[in-house]
């Protein structure tokens, strides 16, 4: 019985399996068919376990070289001769006509290819010797081969004939010894090589090369290592082969070299087995009893036992990487109240601008819109003229205009535009329209125009120097106001701190600064130098010097500021005019210089419109300035007009008209008055004209105490007016004071007529004022040398008041003690006080200089009389240690009127009625006994009323008489003034 | 309000008496104009504009919609007085012994 075991390949897969078929020598006269898969398993398994027993059961690599050989032959046994052959040396016409028949076969049976893998070759290996099909045999040579620890292939096969030999185990010599080999195989030659050449089907071949491309060796396989003889498996050689039945077929031939790639171990382990037969096997034997008595005592004996090494501890150590921590810093930001209106404020500026911008880009694009219009306009019009040259034009305005510029809104346009214009022109005619094209070239978008404006905006608000004119104002007034901080403090009633004494106090012992302020007052207080008045300092420019100062008019609202006008009025000077606007805190230097052509002689501020300065001129024009400009900025002006008066103005005033009949809404209006004797009254309503409002008539009345000498004819039957004056109380009726030395007074409702004449004065009436505190009583300064006291209804002065042979120009109530009142005369100031003295003033002061006085005005405000001289300088004074006044209004006008008509307090008190009724009593008797009998033909009124009151009038008669013996003492008076003169 | 006659009021400023310098520098510390030297000038800048920073800070924490105008410091050897603008600041020194 022959066993021919063959091993048969599947070529699906890279394992191979190993199919063993036995066949019995009697039945070999008919193919057996090959066994199913499964059965072939089993058989294989059946195989490996006798390989497993023994390997050395197997005679041989035997193989069935074909099917049909196999048949022919009947056994395979004694094929093993053929098994040697080299592959090489097979002839491919042979093997083509076994593969034929092969074919044939293999038609009506599944196909089985046999071949082998350098996988399965190491696998086989290792179980035992390999056998490889198709009369080709494999014989796969370890790389190993030679060393004694392993069995080499050629040892088994030599000893597969012998009989079993049975191996022992080495064991260890002793118990701690170990015994592994670790081969790392790192060669560089060749390992065992299979060459393999085999004939296949083209359809094999095709599956063949898949597979050995597919095959995973690498798995296996560490490094594997491509060689260059890899690539000749795809050597193909070309062969037609004839079949039988005639038809010739080209087939390929596809040689393959199988070769092993470098094996690598990384670890084995292997027992030590010694055959029975060795010498030393005796030795070996006692050696392996040893051993295991020797585990076994190992197990059970004391001798053996844990032993524990102490190794040292690891010694730990500490390590310290110093670092930062991370640098971290608060961040906050504070919102105060006004960062917050702040960012209102920029936003609300931003809305703004973005408005401002959204508009002038509407605008811009309703201007182009025009432009489009028009351009379209243009078309028509073309149009008309010449419909062929139409299209011509049509594209010449389009490439006028520079579209580029108007921003990517307009481009598109543009470019649409272009396009459609472009369809209809043909090219020829578009080189024929470039004459046009310079024309439209000139002409500057409106964009590009409002960008270089914008530009330069930016560029100059760059360049532009801040505005530090307010900053600078402050500190030269307030270095001024320190120049003069003595005076200043005084004036407005602040505690003078005496910078000096400070200096010196440094040295020793300071006293407190309250302590200096009491020193202070004590020392005032001590000083009883009586009423005095009290020189504050001068307002003068160079510009003003020598020019008389004019007229004085305070601000109505702020009362630091004082407006002066300068100007000589006397005749053939020719002189110019300035008019400057004071502010107290700047005494050195006016806040406003106007300068005018000719003299200015009066000026007036308004009150409901305070920053308007009315400018009378000796010319007779008449000027109305905004004094918020530092520029001199005319609201309305009668120069170059012929409505102006024809001689000098007087005075200019502004009168507050309440229109009674609609809403009682208050107007406030200009008059002037003029040396023609008329008085103006102004509107600018439509233009800058005039009606006159009273003409002041010659008055036939007589003048006690002054001789007539005007016998000549008179060359108008108007009278030059000096002052005008309203009543504070009611603004319909108002005072004129006239050259003659009248006092009118008049309404505004009529134009020509007086509603009475305070007769009094022999020289020209300069001024008129009203007191401040009896609403009733005036005072009036004249050229005659005297400043008269009258009473509203009296057409007789109360008192006059006059030291000298002087002209007194002007007069003044203080507004703080009703019964003071400052006259500037030539080259005198007198402070008259009615309570103190009603015939001599209280104070009366010369300047060192012979200076004359023009204007008087009391500042409230400042606390101060404002003089200005004839050498352009405008004085302030103070009035101190006057005797302290009522603070009840009701007592002022008593102490007035005290002053007035002594003993008049003793009456009212003895009568404990109104004390207006004593008063008007007492003046009814006045005229009746008075020295002066002015023919007053206008009281009549007032006659009537002295008539009914009869019955008092012998009450009165005694208090009359003082009043006759002080004008008495007034007469005396004036004659010894006449005498010093 | 116009003062074309800024130039003037500065040099009416310098002639008084006492006064020492007068420096215009805008907020962020440049030096406009100056009658001072290098040294002073900056050096009375840098420290004003902090001061009044913090003063205008003061004034309108205390009411938002008031506004810083003026500073006056007075010491024993000189005064001080500083008008703050939005824009600039305007600083005289003058010594109070002498005025």
């Amino acid at each position: 019985m022959t066993k021919t075991s063959s091993i048969e390949s599947r070529p699906s897969h890279a394992t191979t399996e190993t199919v063993t078929t036995i066949e019995d020598d009697g039945q070999d006269d008919a193919p057996k068919p090959i066994p199913s898969k499964v059965s072939s398993k089993k058989v294989s398994k059946v195989a490996k376990k006798e390989k497993l027993k023994g390997v050395s059961k197997l005679t041989g690599n035997s193989k069935k070289k074909s099917s049909d050989k196999s048949n022919a032959s009947g056994a395979g046994g004694d094929d093993k001769a053929d098994a040697n052959e080299d592959l090489f040396d097979v002839n491919s016409d042979e093997l083509l006509k076994i593969f034929e028949q092969q074919k044939q076969t293999t038609e009506k049976q599944p196909k089985i290819i046999k071949r082998a893998s350098g996988y399965e070759i190491l696998d086989q290996f290792r179980i035992g010797p390999d056998i490889v099909e198709d009369g080709v045999e494999c014989t796969p040579l370890p790389h190993w081969v030679g060393k004694d620890t392993l069995p080499s292939y050629s040892m088994m096969l030599n000893r597969a004939s012998d009989e079993l030999i049975p191996m022992t185990p080495k064991k260890p010599q002793e118990f701690s010894q170990t015994t592994f080999d670790i081969r790392m195989y790192q060669q560089q030659s060749k390992s065992p090589a299979m060459s393999w050449n085999a004939s296949l089907t083209t359809l094999e071949e095709e599956e063949f090369e898949a597979e050995t491309q597919l095959m995973e060796t690498h798995k296996v396989v560490h490094n594997l290592v491509m060689e260059d003889e890899v690539e000749k498996v795809y050597v193909q050689k070309v062969v037609n082969v004839t079949f039988p039945d005639g038809t010739t077929v080209a087939k390929r031939r596809l040689r393959v070299i199988l070769s092993e790639c470098d094996t690598v171990f990384l670890l084995q382990l292997s027992g030590k087995f010694e055959a029975e037969t060795a010498d030393e096997f005796e030795a070996i034997q006692q050696n392996n009893k040893r051993y295991d008595t020797m585990v076994q005592h190992h197990l059970e004996s004391d001798a053996y036992s844990n032993r524990f090494a102490q190794t040292f501890e690891n010694r730990t150590r500490d390590q310290y990487t110093e670092y930062k921590s991370p640098w971290a810093f608060d961040v906050g930001v504070q919102a105060n109240y006004y960062l917050i209106e702040d960012e209102y404020e920029q936003v609300a500026e931003a809305d703004a601008k973005r408005k401002l911008r959204e508009e002038e880009e509407a605008q811009l694009r309703l201007f182009q819109e025009r432009l489009n219009l028009e351009r379209d306009a243009i078309d028509d019009s073309i149009k008309n003229d010449d419909e062929e040259s139409d299209e011509d034009d049509k594209l010449s305005n389009f490439a006028a205009i520079d579209w580029s510029k108007y921003g990517t809104k307009y481009e598109e346009d543009e470019e649409e535009d272009d396009d459609m214009n472009y369809k209809d022109i043909d090219e020829k005619e578009f080189d024929c329209c470039g004459d046009e094209e310079q024309e439209f070239e000139s002409a500057e978008p409106l964009e590009e125009i409002y960008q270089r404006q914008q530009r330069k905006q930016d560029e100059a608000a760059l360049t532009v120097f801040p505005d530090i004119t307010m900053g600078v104002v402050f500190l030269d007034r307030l270095i001024s106001m320190e120049y003069m901080q003595d005076n200043q403090a005084d004036m407005r009633g602040f505690p003078i701190l005496n910078a000096n004494r400070d200096a010196d106090d440094k040295k020793d012992n300071k006293p407190h600064f309250f302590q200096l302020l009491e020193e202070n007052h004590g020392k005032q207080a001590t000083l009883d130098l009586g009423p005095n008045i009290k020189r504050y300092w001068s307002l003068k420019t160079p510009i003003t010097k020598g020019r008389e100062v004019t007229d004085i008019a305070l601000h109505p609202k702020n009362g630091n500021i004082v407006a002066a006008a300068y100007g000589s009025t006397r005749f053939g000077d020719d002189e110019e005019g300035v008019v400057c606007v004071w502010s107290a805190k700047n005494t050195l230097y006016p806040e406003r210089i106007y300068e005018f052509k000719a003299a200015v002689t009066c000026l007036a501020f308004a009150t409901l419109t305070p920053y308007l300065l009315a400018i009378g001129m000796i010319d007779g024009n008449l000027v109305v300035y905004d004094v918020r400009s530092a520029q001199p900025l005319s609201m309305s002006s009668t120069i170059g007009s012929p409505d102006k008066h024809e001689g000098p103005i007087w005075q200019v005033a502004w009168f507050q008209e309440t229109e009674m009949a609609t809403t009682g809404s208050v107007s406030e209006i200009l008059l002037s008055l003029g040396e023609d004797g008329r008085l103006n009254r102004w509107s600018s309503t439509k233009g800058f004209d005039s009606v006159t409002m009273l003409r002041v008539r010659r008055s036939p009345m007589k003048i006690p105490g002054r001789r007539e000498k005007r016998a000549e004819a008179l060359t108008s039957n108007l009278s030059a007016a000096f002052s005008v004056c309203f009543y504070p109380k009611d603004w319909t009726q108002y005072l004129v004071g006239t050259e003659e030395g009248f006092i009118h007074k008049c309404s505004i409702s009529f134009t020509e007529q007086f509603v009475g004449t305070y007769i009094g004065h022999s020289g020209p009436v300069y001024r008129i004022v009203f007191n401040t505190f009896d609403k009733s009583i005036f005072v009036s300064a004249s050229g005659d040398w005297s400043v008269k006291v009258w009473r509203e209804g009296t057409y007789t002065p109360l008192l006059s008041m006059q030291t000298g042979l002087r002209t007194v120009f002007d007069v003044t109530c203080c507004p703080k003690m009703s019964s003071v009142f400052v006259l500037a005369s030539e080259f005198h100031v007198e402070v008259w006080d009615l309570t103190l003295n009603t015939l001599e003033p209280v104070v009366q002061f010369s300047p060192p200089f012979a200076v004359a006085f023009r204007r008087a005005a009391y500042s409230r405000y400042l606390n101060s009389v404002i003089l200005g001289d004839d050498e352009g300088a405008i004085t302030f004074y103070g009035l101190r240690d006057f005797p302290p006044q009522p603070t009840n209004e009701q007592e002022q006008m008593d102490q007035l009127l005290e002053g007035l008509i002594p003993g008049y307090k003793k009456r009212q008190r003895e009568s404990g009625g109104d004390a207006s009724t004593h008063f008007d009593q007492y003046f009814s008797d006045a005229p009746g006994t008075g020295d002066a009998e002015p023919s007053h033909e206008p009281a009549e009124t007032e006659n009537a009323e002295t008539a009914g009151d009869e019955n008092k009038q012998e009450e009165m008669s005694n208090k009359s008489v003082s009043s006759a013996g002080k004008s008495d003492d007034e007469k005396a008076q004036r004659k010894s003034s006449f005498a010093s003169d | 309000m116009e003062f074309p006659d800024i130039d003037e009021t500065i040099k009416r400023i310098q002639s008084h008496r006492g006064v020492q310098g007068v420096i215009i520098a805008t907020k962020d510390g440049f030096p406009i104009r100056t009658t001072m030297d290098n040294t002073s000038t900056v050096l009375f800048i840098a420290n004003m504009m902090t001061l009044e920073e913090r003063a205008a800070s003061m004034v309108r924490d205390i009411e938002p919609s008031n506004a810083l105008l003026f500073m006056r410091i007075r010491s024993r050897k000189f005064e001080i007085m500083a008008s703050a603008e939005d824009d600039y600041i305007v600083i005289v020194i003058q010594n109070p012994n002498e005025s």
